[in-house]
């Protein structure tokens, strides 16, 4: 059992056999109750927890948290990538619209196409009320096909398609930043 | 090929350094990549970049598709370890429908150049022309700037994999095509006479064999070529094309 409890923890991110046999040890000889609430919130957390059915974010409502507030600007929809990438831009506290997430990007090598991103859903909810999308995809070949993707499709829709600037990072020195990212700061340069 | 890239080739070979195109990369593990390259001297090979996601992912951010580099790598087995990279020159940018266009040629080649590592010096520097062309193309007019170059590298493609489509032949009987005769097609045979009115021109099929192309020769050399590749794919269908027709549907 405790050969199967510590293969089972390898399933996780950066845990490897070595890992995960301390992990069991540690549940085991020291903290049995942590072990158990662990075990019964996995289990809770495994079944309960689906995709709200206006946003795609991981949640175990019907419609997650930020799509149900009355204090979001309903007007603006954030396309991002994955629920971390949401979580990213909500720690800003910058923002105040709502979001869309495609739980991935294009890439049909991966059989992964606009379907799977529920591009259709994103569609619909661009007919109710939203003004503007702002696309927070990657700035790789994936994410720059996704973003040229939706785009086209909302071209029909009355909204506002935005992409997120690309350019220097904070305290950035300019000697070393990539050439490809000198060249979109210097096409989206700003006046002063 | 532009001067840059020609520059990566010229520089190929020292020091095992050899040039390599990125078809496409996926995560591997916590911090690594497996990439798919396109290679002239050994097909295609797939390798693992280890680490290339972590060190704020630097070679992640190379390892795009699209990317001509220089790379060597070791190992037997099917999965090689990426050793050494360098990046002389900038990646190629295709945006738009291009873009959409790229993507559909890297699927197609992961998808026809399975455990496939007899040298492919012709089709990587196909490859290499029509992403030039892609990038350089005028985005209002991709049936006249791309589908041409587009067909060519298919039909080319499909040749040197030994499953060539001859537009001058009549593929049951052998005999040259005749410009006043129609045809159809049939994958896995070729061109075959036709009673039926809606049948390829001959005319037509010769002009496509010389590599002349109009709006209507550009769909029959479509049809063809899209026949003769869903044959070889055995019936799996191309995401890539899916997004592309969708794509076209709904901007019409």
């Amino acid at each position: 059992m405790i050969g199967q409890l510590t293969e089972a923890l390898c399933c996780l991110p950066g845990v490897g056999p070595k890992t995960a046999q301390r992990m069991v040890l540690h549940l085991l000889e020291r903290d049995r109750d942590g072990g158990k609430r662990l075990s019964q919130v996995l289990a809770d957390a495994m079944v309960r927890i689906g995709q709200c059915r206006q946003c795609r974010n991981l949640t175990e409502a019907s419609v997650c948290e930020i799509c149900a507030s009355q204090r979001r600007d309903e007007r603006v929809l954030c396309v991002v990538e994955t629920p971390a990438d949401l979580i990213a831009i909500e720690q800003t506290g910058h923002y105040q619209g709502l979001y869309f997430v495609l739980m991935g990007n294009l890439s049909p090598i991966d059989g992964v196409g606009p379907e799977e991103l529920g591009i259709d859903l994103l569609q619909a909810r661009c007919n109710a009320g939203v003004e503007e999308v702002i696309l927070a995809v990657g700035s790789t070949v994936e994410g720059e096909a996704t973003a040229h993707f939706i785009s086209e499709m909302l071209a029909t829709a009355d909204v506002r398609v935005t992409r997120l600037a690309q350019g220097i990072p904070m305290g950035g020195e300019l000697e070393y930043v990539d050439g490809g990212t000198l060249v979109h700061a210097l096409e989206d340069r700003k006046p002063l | 090929m532009t001067s840059v890239h020609s520059a990566v080739w010229a520089t190929k070979m020292s020091d095992e350094l050899r040039p390599a195109w990125v078809l496409h990369s996926r995560k591997y593990r916590d911090t690594s990549l497996i990439v798919d390259l396109l290679t002239g001297e050994h097909g295609r090979v797939s390798v693992v970049a280890r680490g290339a996601r972590s060190k704020g992912g630097r070679l992640a951010a190379n390892m795009q598709p699209f990317r001509l580099f220089l790379a060597s790598w070791r190992g037997k087995g099917e999965l090689k370890t990426l050793t050494r990279t360098d990046f002389p020159a900038p990646p190629i940018q295709i945006s738009g429908q291009c873009l959409m266009i790229g993507m559909y040629v890297n699927e197609l080649l992961v998808r026809l150049l399975v455990h496939t590592h007899d040298p492919l010096p012709h089709i990587v520097s196909g490859y290499g022309q029509l992403l030039s062309q892609l990038a350089a193309a005028d985005k209002t007019n991709i049936s006249r700037d791309v589908e041409p170059a587009l067909r060519r590298f298919e039909l080319h493609l499909l040749e040197q994999l030994g499953y060539g489509v001859s537009f001058d032949t009549d593929g049951s009987s052998g005999e040259k095509v005749l410009p006043s005769s129609r045809y159809r097609f049939q994958a896995g045979t070729g061109f075959v006479v036709t009673g039926e009115p809606e049948g390829y021109s001959g005319s037509a099929l010769l002009r496509i064999d010389a590599g002349d192309y109009d709006e209507d020769r550009a769909r029959v050399a479509r049809h063809v070529t899209r026949a003769a590749i869903d044959d070889l794919l055995g019936g799996k269908p191309l995401v890539s094309r899916q997004m592309y027709r969708s794509l076209i549907a709904h901007s019409a």
